[in-house]
């Protein structure tokens, strides 16, 4: 599985100086170690979307963190705790270099079918809370409030240091070029258009060829971290009134998330109050109590359940 | 055979096909042939000489010329040319000394007179026949005598010598070592070591000389170094394999056996028959001194950093140089002035220049490194190529970080896929297709440069550099080399070393002929060979794996070789597991936040200002957040509230900017702005305007609350630990007030008590408690355990008591909020009632933190007996039994105390009384901290007896007993007593009061 390969080459590649913490690697070298374990007789071609999707996966399962520069690391290690009620089933989530210490503190062996999953004897929780934050690990609950969950907005605060290159003055590999996000009638992905120096407005959404975000603030240009660069996106929906449509079964509470960029907390709520639909990539299944809350959601982000 | 002569080409091409029957290595490919392989005796090749010499000396020394010979000899076939070569080498193998010059001594044993135009004949024939035989050749220093030599690997006046010496070598560093140290290296150790050990070996000596180089630069074929490794590769494994070094003696059987091993390349030995007796394995030590020290010189290089920060770096490695010429200078200074580096001159191999690494800042034509004596003179420079003017450039493979040198006539990459390239910045580079950008601007530590990050997805293409020729700019070819090579496949790390996370895969390209290939598999850690196998790759347009699992299977460094006749690949990885983090195994694991903000370090939070401008103005930083780490903020004001989501960045920091946050909320005169990590608490960073408060006997006064806020105070009793905390709501004025007194309603007990808010995270104010001593909760009644645990407290009891009644209610405390209540405890202004001991209280919480460790204990029965004890009223018993038993509690506290004994009574109970006769006896039962026996007379003497004497009864006597008793013994009578404990505590209090 490569989700699991992910895993563990992320949670393998320590930082020098404090091996307790995870370094970052970027897209391509992720891709490019994941290349050179695979059997050279194997066909690459569709790879680096695969990887790609895989990425996304692991994001929205809560498993990795996503920052500029293309930049993915482990997340900070955690046990999630469905149900309050329930201390039994913890599933450990993020860096797996902390896997052992969780059962160190908890006691208890690792799960033969589910290397993830502790078996704890029934213990108070909040001593719970308190043996695993001795040794870096958190502790989880289900949170379903959207309350928290940020609005779509235009960056301001992300604007700090300028990007070091005019993405227009590049020249990109034929086929590439830098787009913008221009709201319509596309679909979310089609709405990156190809874009040129000239026609370049104030404020305005791009993304380079190599995967970067960036906003254009005269006279400079920013990049914005993937989760600030998809609240843009959905803000300019918004304000253009372009919202994006996604495929909403409420009688059968299946979403269908195929070819749409959610920003990575609204991303893990939803995996977080979902199960995932055996047939079909990126469509979740949601319980009747939780379909209220899919509607919620999505209306926070301003998109139309279809 | 002294018959033949030259001239007549059939003689000697006749005479070669005799000697060429007996080569054994005439088969070999061209260029691997050793002449020494020619089985022939003795005799016969003395023979030879004999007869080439009578051939020669016709001719006469003074005509004696290539051209001359080869006029005289046959024109056309070269079989005189193989004669004289092989003559020559027969004369290297048996013949030649350190007494005499190698050519002389040729000339004088083919009988003619040395002259400088013979020797350079000889040279002259013996090039071309080597060519023409297709035998190995020696590079450098004096070729033909070397090659020459090469031949046969050691002359035959040397092998008894030798032997002796690789034994003597293998002794002091074991057959691994060897085995795995550099050719170049091992020729330098060899000659170090003989001329320590052994100067009267002259001729062996000469021999070692021959394969070391005099001058760092100078090329020489390492000839002992390659024999020296050749024969610790079979020793160890004939070892590995049991087979008994009896088998080398036989050469068919040697050939086959050294046909299976990976020896170095120029690796060939005449006669192994003084070998065999050092090669039969005993028991010695394993290298018992270690590495072999390299005293040559290591280039400076230019690298990449990839594996962390991305510099452009000079990196000197680490060597121990050495030249004889140094011995002078032993004991002084010396300095590298580049990097500031400083040592002192050593003797030979103690003399050690750790690796330096200096980051690049600005480029140069020519980086040079140089190593200063103490007068300022050069010992050594290291020199390296930088970057040329007209084409300014920086090229690294971008996954070794190793800097790929451009040929400025034709400049070309090769060998890798992926690579960095910086230039400066106003560069503008354009790419043929193929060649697909993955990282636009990678930041470079050279001033006013930049890299890009790009890969090749084609089998060539070019990179094309503006110049001042429109028409004709600089091209930078790129190609990747197009006879595939094997690889290894593997899930690896990133980074300049092979650093496999599972055992990896060796692949074979496809191939359209069967290939045999040796693989000899090394444990490097162990320094063990673990196999040699034979593979066979068929036919085949598609790659070939072997998996290596079925040979490595645990973490570890290795050493893989693939090798034939023809090709040679070797891989040195490592395997590493999981990671996996231990206790012990880290430093630092994450810890609390650092927050500074724009003065400094903020040691207290939130960091609170009057103004709204400072708060605005507001810049904090947090650090050792995760990496990347998401942070929820919580912008707050009277009215309104806002979430927002911020990252840390790859280093864990995160800089918060207020202003950058000022309209997400509409005007106010009061803002705070909290933080959340995912799953943890909420903690305030700033705030304006605090707020404060005083306690009162029974209310609160709170200034600076706002206005359309809604606030409540949560008052959590410390004697109802698992109770919900009580809720009082504060009810504030329409218009502003100074201050607001809240009386706290709340039932007996021990408060803290926090201010919630609807705008804000909690504020905690600290601890409060009006009731008296021994009013106990209603909640007491129903709960006997609850009722001990509140005397614990109440009582300012023992922590041991109060850890004990904790467990028996079973109280699953949250250790964050402890901690909380602690802090506050400590920082905030508290309200105790006298009875009421602050540090009691304290030492309690932090007993919830800490419990105590169980104590080793022994009980006494204490036994009182009073004499002629009258009392009217039975009711008077207990209250005088409650008397003694406090008095005796504190009376035995006050004399252990003194004795430097403190809190050593751990319980006492209430064991038995009676009225007989009037005398009345008690018995109580006292748990103390082991005592030793002066400890215990301290308590049975006089002390005691003193505090007794204070409490006696006017006219009578009394005696003190006491009794040590095991533990088996008093176990049911303490289950008997606990039971009724309870009981006895309600009527020690009843009687208490009836006493006082």
């Amino acid at each position: 599985m490569l989700t699991e390969k992910i895993t563990l080459l992320l949670s393998s590649h320590r930082h020098p100086s404090n091996p307790a913490m995870p370094l970052a690697l970027t897209r391509y070298q992720i891709v490019s170690l994941l290349r050179s374990s695979l059997s050279p007789n194997e066909e690459q071609q569709d790879f680096e979307a695969k990887v790609l999707d895989a990425l996304h996966e692991l994001q929205a399962q809560g498993e990795i963190l996503a920052g500029t520069r293309n930049c993915y690391c482990m997340a900070p290690p955690s046990l999630v705790l469905a149900e309050q009620e329930n201390l039994t089933g913890l599933l450990f989530r993020g860096d797996r270099a902390y896997l052992h210490l969780a059962h160190q503190a908890l006691h208890t062996q690792q799960n033969s079918h589910n290397p993830l999953q502790l078996d704890v004897e029934v213990q108070h929780l909040h001593r719970m809370k308190e043996c695993l934050s001795k040794v870096g690990i958190r502790l989880l609950t289900v949170d379903d409030s959207v309350e928290r969950l940020p609005s779509p907005r235009k960056p301001k605060s992300e604007l700090r240091s300028p990007w070091s290159a005019d993405p227009f003055s590049i020249n990109w590999e034929k086929g590439k070029s830098v787009r913008r996000y221009i709201p319509g009638d596309a679909v979310q992905k089609d709405r990156w258009q190809e874009c040129h120096h000239k026609s370049l407005k104030n404020q305005d959404l791009l993304k380079i060829p190599t995967g970067e975000y960036l906003w254009f603030e005269e006279p400079h240009f920013y990049e914005l971290e993937p989760d600030v660069a998809i609240l843009a996106m959905f803000e300019r929906d918004k304000e253009t009134g372009f919202p994006i449509k996604i495929p909403w079964d409420k009688a059968q509470g299946k979403l269908n998330l195929q070819g749409i960029i959610l920003q990575s907390a609204y991303a893990r709520w939803l995996w977080a109050l979902s199960k995932p639909d055996s047939d079909h990539y990126r469509t979740r299944y949601f319980q009747p109590a939780n379909r209220h809350l899919v509607e919620a959601a999505f209306n926070r982000l301003g998109c139309v359940l279809v | 055979m002294t018959s033949f002569n030259f001239s007549i080409s059939e003689h000697t091409e006749e005479l070669w096909q005799q000697i060429s029957s007996h080569w054994t290595h005439r088969d070999r490919p061209a260029g691997s042939r050793f002449l020494g392989s020619v089985r022939l005796p003795k005799k016969d090749t003395d023979r030879i000489r004999n007869s080439l010499g009578s051939n020669l000396r016709r001719l006469g020394s003074n005509n004696l010329t290539y051209d001359s010979l080869r006029e005289r000899f046959n024109k056309s076939h070269q079989d005189w040319l193989k004669l004289l070569t092989f003559t020559a080498s027969e004369y290297a193998y048996y013949d030649s000394s350190s007494d005499e010059k190698f050519w002389q001594g040729f000339c004088r044993i083919l009988k003619l007179s040395h002259s400088q135009k013979v020797e350079n004949a000889f040279r002259h024939i013996i090039d071309k026949g080597i060519d023409n035989l297709g035998l190995v050749r020696a590079k450098g220093g004096h070729k033909y005598v070397s090659t020459l030599w090469l031949q046969s690997g050691i002359p035959s006046s040397n092998l008894k010598h030798f032997s002796l010496l690789v034994q003597e070598v293998s002794d002091e560093y074991g057959w691994w070592e060897l085995a795995h140290t550099r050719s170049h290296e091992l020729s330098q150790e060899l000659l170090d070591f003989c001329q320590e050990k052994h100067p009267q070996w002259r001729t062996l000596i000469h021999f070692l000389k021959s394969s070391c180089s005099e001058k760092e630069e100078d090329e020489v074929e390492p000839i002992s170094g390659q024999l020296v490794q050749g024969i610790a590769t079979v020793a160890q494994e004939l070892e590995r394999q049991g087979i008994s070094p009896e088998k080398l003696k036989d050469e068919n059987q040697r050939e086959q056996l050294l046909g299976n091993y990976d020896l170095p390349k120029n690796f060939f030995l005449r006669n192994w028959d003084s070998l065999i007796q050092v090669l039969t394995p005993k028991e010695r030590p394993k290298g018992s001194s270690g590495k072999i020290i390299s005293r040559r010189q290591k280039p400076l290089s230019l690298v990449l950093d990839v594996a962390d920060s991305l510099y452009i770096q000079l990196v000197l490695p680490e060597q121990s140089p050495w030249k004889k010429e140094w011995k002078y200078l032993g004991g002084t200074y010396c300095q590298i002035p580049e990097v500031s580096w400083q040592g002192e001159i050593l003797t030979s191999g103690e003399f050690i220049i750790p690796e330096q690494v200096v980051h690049v800042r600005s480029v140069a034509e020519l980086w040079t490194w140089q190593l200063l004596d103490h007068q300022g003179k050069c010992l050594i420079d290291w020199k390296l190529e930088g970057v040329a003017s007209d084409l300014p450039c920086l090229i690294f493979d971008a996954w070794s970080g190793d800097r790929l040198p451009l040929n400025m006539a034709s400049p070309i990459i090769r060998g890798t896929e992926e690579i960095i390239c910086f230039t400066p910045k106003e560069i503008q580079l354009d790419l043929s297709n193929g060649i697909e950008i993955l990282d636009s601007c990678v930041p470079s530590s050279i001033r006013g440069w930049q890299g890009k990050r790009f890969r090749l997805n084609a089998s060539k293409s070019a990179i094309i550099f503006p110049s001042n020729d429109k028409h004709n700019p600089q091209l930078i070819h790129w190609q990747i080399s197009s006879n595939k090579q094997p690889i290894l496949t593997g899930l690896k790390l990133n980074g300049n070393k092979s650093i496999y996370l599972e055992t990896p895969t060796f692949w074979y390209p496809p191939t359209n002929q069967e290939t045999c290939f040796k693989i000899s598999l090394e444990n490097l850690i162990r320094q063990q060979s673990i196999d040699i196998i034979t593979k066979k790759f068929l036919p085949s347009d598609k790659w070939q794996s072997i998996p290596l699992e079925q040979w490595i299977t645990e973490p570890g460094a290795y050493e893989v070789r693939f090798y034939n006749q023809e090709h040679r690949w070797s891989y040195i990885f490592e395997i590493k597991s999981a990671y996996q983090l231990f206790k012990t195994s880290v430093e630092r694991l994450p810890a609390t936040p650092q927050h500074s903000n724009i003065q400094g370090r903020v040691d207290k939070l939130p960091i609170q200002y009057k103004s709204l401008d400072k708060f605005w103005a507001e810049e904090v930083k947090i650090e050792e957040l995760w990496t990347l780490e998401e942070v929820t903020l919580l912008l707050s004001n009277r009215h309104d509230k806002r979430f927002s989501i911020v990252r840390a960045d790859s280093s864990g920091h995160l800089n918060i900017s207020l202003a950058a946050l000022y309209d997400l909320l509409p005007q106010s005169d009061w803002y705070a702005l909290d933080y959340q990590r995912l799953g943890l608490e909420w903690q305030r960073l700033v705030e304006t305007k605090p707020i404060s408060w005083t306690w009162e006997n029974q209310a609160i006064s709170i200034s600076g609350l706002q206005l359309n806020c809604q606030y409540s105070l949560s008052c959590w009793n410390f004697l109802l630990p698992q109770r919900e905390p009580v809720d009082i709501e504060i009810l504030l004025a329409e218009q502003p007030e100074e201050s607001i007194s809240v009386p706290l309603k709340l039932p007996a007990g021990i408060y803290h008590i926090q201010l919630l808010s609807s705008e804000s995270s909690p504020q905690n104010f600290g601890w409060w408690c009006s009731s008296n001593q021994y009013e106990l909760p209603d909640e007491t009644k129903e709960n006997e355990y609850l009722e001990i645990y509140c005397y614990t407290i109440l009582d300012n009891e023992p922590i041991r008591d109060f850890w004990e009644a904790i467990n028996c209610l079973n109280y699953d405390y949250d250790c964050q909020w402890i901690e909380t209540v602690i802090s506050s405890l400590q920082t905030n202004p508290y309200y105790f009632p006298k009875w009421l001991n602050f540090r009691a209280i304290l030492e309690k919480l932090q007993a919830l933190l800490e419990p105590p460790s169980p104590l080793i204990s022994q009980w006494y029965k204490l036994e009182l007996c009073f004499y002629k004890f009258s009392l009217t009223k039975n009711r008077f018993i207990d209250s005088f039994y409650s008397l003694v038993s406090r008095r005796l509690a504190s009376s035995t506290k006050r004399t252990l105390k003194n004795g430097g004994l403190k809190n050593l009574i751990l319980n006492q109970m209430y064991l038995d009384s009676s009225l007989k006769n009037g005398n009345y006896h008690f018995s109580f039962l006292i748990e103390l901290k082991n005592l030793n026996n002066r400890e215990l007379d301290l308590l049975k003497l006089n002390n005691l007896r003193f505090v007794l004497n204070s409490i006696k009864h006017k006219d009578c006597d009394f005696e003190i007993k006491f009794i040590a008793i095991k533990t088996e013994q008093i176990h049911k009578t303490i289950q008997n007593i606990k039971a009724r404990k309870n009981k006895i505590i309600k009527l020690t209090k009843k009687s208490y009061k009836n006493v006082n």
